[in-house]
């Protein structure tokens, strides 16, 4: 049963969060000198360890990944293709917390790895307290999902039906709006952790460059880590399209009205970056424009290429660590107005010539 | 009036269909068969959701030349629809009323006669599998359509909606639309005349009763 678990729950989790585990990677062993990871990392854990607000932040970060992790869960539970996890229901207590605990130690193993160099940091460095608030906290995150999961496995049929679906926004629901909806009703955690990460990727490269100032290719940079953060938005969409608006296709919608619904889409999610970007700027046109095309135009290139991937999302990956530091280098060769360009047309050419060429139903 | 020409639909090494020709003409056609023969696969290609090898026309209109075209001449419900769970009934037609150019009291028309318009404030995700079933009849009949692809149309309802079904059928058959249906449920061929039957055997398409009920 943990094989079945650890098959279509931790490795789909992992699938779908590539990009997030692909900035963080990024943030923890790319930003500084390859001769200095070592020292470079010793000293995040030591600052962490030092300041109760560091230890705070460590733990905020922790319960972010822990509540995506469970609301994840939550999600494909609610789909048909899971209900078989719920035959788990019928085992003892013991053995499903069990179950439990060992699944989330899949899941939580990137936290475990740092509670391990935080402990070995802490000890070495006499931060007691520390390390008591770590143990502390790893555990009751630990223990807290898998009795959390148990009891809605177990004790689920006893949920009282949501408050939150019946005081929701009482707002006609246009058909391009589906998927922000969709992202908003369905994939709410997703979204909120997706906008706290790409938040702190753009103010975070814009404050590693600030003394080259509002320079065009610092603020793209800054743009590419908060468009890479959405990508699994990206999947998450193509999903919700792909076994919810199937029904679409027998309709008589034009192309160009399929790419217009997916620009006003990314437009929309991406109002906070277009902020942020608007006033690093310093409200200079150029600059906006070529930054509003760079996102949206990306965006779009995400979703093409995951639609030719057929949703595979392991080549997706692989995709977008290609795709990170080819545009990293694009756009400090200074050619991002072409790279627009060519990720716009690629998109088109796909949706006119292709796109009724695949039907990701048959795939899945 | 619909003619499938040098057909063949694969799903990986896995061949569903491969046919030289068919045709149908004017009329109310029954494809029957258990499951797995192929039949929700070929509604699918007909109805420009699955993509295949050769050609599919409607009075002359291709569909991989035209396919907006060809779709405003075609209205499909699916055996099993798919709709997101957290719109409601009328935000659903409405989208449908405005896609397939319907009229207001067509929709008011078809909802009453479903006896789905009680619920159409209701959010998809509270439908139960009849009721959803019916709304995707009701979308399937908005708007004006030469063909109409039914896949399963009566499974989930209950016996009084397929009363309702039948007759509407009959109704829009008797003006000129023609009509695709797959049940591997018999039909009440009493109730519904029907033109044809046909059958997937060997990824063909064979006539077993060819003008059964010519009234």
């Amino acid at each position: 049963m943990l094989k079945l678990l650890i098959n279509s729950l931790s490795k789909e989790f992992y699938k779908q969060h590539a990009g997030l585990f692909l900035i963080g990677f990024y943030i923890l062993f790319g930003m500084v000198d390859s001769s200095q990871p070592i020292v470079y990392q010793q000293s995040l854990l030591l600052i962490s360890l030092s300041s109760p607000l560091g230890m705070v932040l460590v733990f905020i970060s922790w319960f972010l990944y822990g509540g995506k992790a469970h609301f994840f869960i939550s999600q494909r539970l609610k789909l048909h293709q899971y209900n078989f996890i719920k035959e788990t229901g019928s085992l003892k207590r013991n053995t499903q917390l069990k179950l439990w605990l060992k699944l989330y130690s899949v899941i939580l193993l990137p936290i475990f790895i740092y509670v391990i160099l935080l402990i070995i940091i802490g000890l070495k460095f006499k931060y007691y307290n520390s390390v008591i608030s770590i143990i502390v906290v790893f555990l009751t995150l630990f223990l807290g999902l898998a009795w959390l999961r148990f009891h809605s496995i177990t004790f689920g049929f006893l949920k009282q039906e949501s408050r939150w679906l019946n005081i929701s926004l009482k707002i006609k629901k246009p058909f391009f709006s589906w998927p922000i909806f969709y992202l908003f009703t369905e994939q709410l955690l997703m979204l909120f952790v997706c906008k706290i990460i790409s938040a702190i990727l753009f103010k975070g490269v814009l404050w590693m460059f600030a003394d080259v100032g509002n320079d065009i290719k610092v603020l793209l940079t800054a743009l590419l880590a908060s468009v890479i953060c959405h990508s699994i938005l990206v999947v998450n969409l193509l999903k919700f399209e792909t076994e919810q608006l199937s029904f679409c296709r027998s309709l008589p919608i034009k192309t160009s009205n399929k790419i217009w619904n997916w620009l006003l889409i990314f437009t929309i999610i991406l109002i906070p970056e277009w902020v942020f970007f608007t006033i690093a700027a310093n409200y200079n046109l150029y600059i906006i424009a070529s930054g509003y095309s760079f996102g949206l135009s990306a965006l779009l290139f995400f979703i093409t290429i995951l639609f030719m991937m057929k949703l595979n999302t392991s080549s997706y990956l692989k995709f977008l660590l290609f795709f990170f530091f080819i545009v990293l280098y694009i756009i400090l060769g200074n050619y991002y107005i072409q790279l627009t360009v060519l990720m716009i047309s690629y998109s088109l050419l796909f949706y006119i010539f292709w796109f009724n060429k695949i039907d990701l139903r048959e795939v899945k | 009036m619909l003619s499938l020409t040098n057909i063949n639909k694969k799903y990986g090494s896995h061949e569903v269909l491969n046919f030289d020709e068919w045709k149908i003409g004017q009329g109310v056609h029954w494809l029957k068969g258990g499951n797995g023969t192929g039949k929700s696969t070929l509604f699918r290609i007909i109805s420009g959701q699955s993509p295949f090898r050769g050609e599919v026309e409607l009075n002359e209109i291709n569909l991989k030349k035209q396919p907006i075209l060809f779709r405003s001449k075609i209205s499909f419900a699916e055996a099993e629809p798919q709709y997101p769970l957290f719109i409601k009934g009328k935000e659903l037609i409405e989208f449908y009323q405005e896609t397939r150019k319907s009229e207001k009291k067509e929709v008011e028309y078809l909802t009453d006669y479903f006896e789905m318009t009680a619920f159409l404030d209701n959010k998809i995700g509270g439908y139960s599998s009849g009721m959803l079933k019916k709304l995707s009849l009701i979308c399937a009949f908005l708007g004006k359509a030469d063909l109409y692809i039914l896949d399963e149309p009566l499974i989930t309802i209950d016996a009084t909606s397929s009363e309702k079904l039948y007759y509407l059928i009959k109704t829009k058959a008797s003006k000129g639309n023609s009509f695709l249906i797959s049940s591997h449920q018999e039909i009440n061929q009493v109730k519904l005349p029907l033109n044809t039957v046909f059958q997937i055997i060997d990824k063909q398409i064979v006539a077993t009763h060819a003008e059964v009920t010519n009234q």
